[in-house]
């Protein structure tokens, strides 16, 4: 028998080593790695380049609202911020959108425990915040602790707050 | 005559061994890197809510181990952990574990009791409500009592977020 090694055989069989090693990759990723890329989606999620319709602000504050439980739970003290229901958070994330120009939300370091169940994470992440709107900037660097359930196989944030080490007295 | 030079520098910035003055420089590199990650943290305080006894943008090195055998003390400038990462917070302990404080007119009171704070330059005029910390809890606030309480960050601190002290405070 004899194997000729043209080009096309060649290129051939490249593709099909780079969409195997593709879906070997994509179908090995741990828990942990789907957190992260969610949270990451999320990120660029909340982040606005330019002015926002109503209209478009609207359909962004639901695609983010898919992101939390219904029983979510988001508390900052310190910002007297608390949030207890998706239509409240909707509405919170619809308002900054429409009177922003611009807000970037990077991540800037992420460490993440999962459970031994596989079926709850816990977060702590450092994101950097700008904002600009009506002629004011605004940056800085706040940390958040975040709890991630999973839930029709997809992972969702039941609790969030400001990672406080300091607890502040009224 | 330029060769000798070149040569001479070359002999003193790596020195007659220079495989010697490799591992000097690793070494020296491991200690500086362990010994100021792990024992005594830079840094730069950015802030003025400790002042005046620790001015906005000065440099200063906290002690990682203080902590390691004894408890934290009143009075003790300590560096707390603020975002898990690499921000930290510089307070004063002004309450202890188990004790009940609260401030009147700007007189720190440990369970009912007058508790002088020989740090401060001035003592204020804050106001705040008796709290009683449970084990392992702190109260802690700046030297800096001429701001509101309101627009200071001062509470209870839990003793694991207590990094380390100041050094020289």
């Amino acid at each position: 028998m004899r194997i000729v090694l043209d080009w096309k055989t060649l290129f051939l069989g490249g593709m099909i080593v780079v969409v195997l090693s593709l879906l070997v990759v994509r179908s090995c990723r741990s828990e942990e790695d789907v957190i992260r890329d969610r949270f990451e989606e999320l990120c660029d999620l909340s982040s606005l380049s330019g002015t926002e319709s109503a209209l478009a602000a609207g359909v962004r504050a639901k695609e983010i609202g898919e992101f939390f439980s219904p029983q979510l739970r988001i508390e900052a003290r310190s910002a007297r911020i608390s949030v207890d229901s998706l239509q409240e958070l909707r509405q919170i994330v619809f308002n900054a959108r429409t009177s922003l120009d611009r807000i970037d939300v990077e991540p800037r370091k992420v460490e993440l425990r999962l459970a031994a169940d596989g079926n709850s994470a816990s977060m702590t992440s450092s994101v950097r915040i700008s904002a600009s709107g009506r002629g004011e900037r605004a940056s800085f660097d706040e940390a958040f602790t975040i709890d991630w359930i999973k839930q029709n196989g997809k992972w969702i944030i039941l609790k969030a707050g400001r990672y406080e080490t300091i607890r502040l007295i009224d | 005559m330029k060769r000798n030079a070149s040569s001479l520098f070359l002999r003193m910035a790596v020195g007659s061994r220079p495989e010697r003055t490799l591992v000097r420089v690793a070494v020296l590199a491991l200690f500086s890197f362990l010994a100021f990650r792990y024992v005594w943290r830079p840094i730069l305080v950015d802030g003025k809510s400790m002042e005046p006894t620790i001015r906005d943008r000065s440099f200063h090195f906290a002690n990682l181990l203080a902590y390691r055998s004894g408890a934290p003390r009143r009075g003790d400038i300590v560096v707390i952990d603020k975002d898990a990462f690499s921000t930290m917070y510089l307070k004063r302990i002004v309450g202890l574990p188990g004790e009940t404080l609260e401030f009147v007119d700007g007189n720190l009171l440990v369970n009912g009791r007058l508790v002088p704070e020989p740090y401060l330059k001035w003592k204020g005029d804050w106001d705040m409500q008796a709290v009683k910390l449970r084990p392992g809890e702190y109260l802690v606030a700046g030297d800096n009592r001429y701001v509101s309480r309101r627009s200071h960050v001062m509470g209870v601190v839990r003793d694991e977020f207590i990094l380390g002290r100041l050094i020289g405070d």
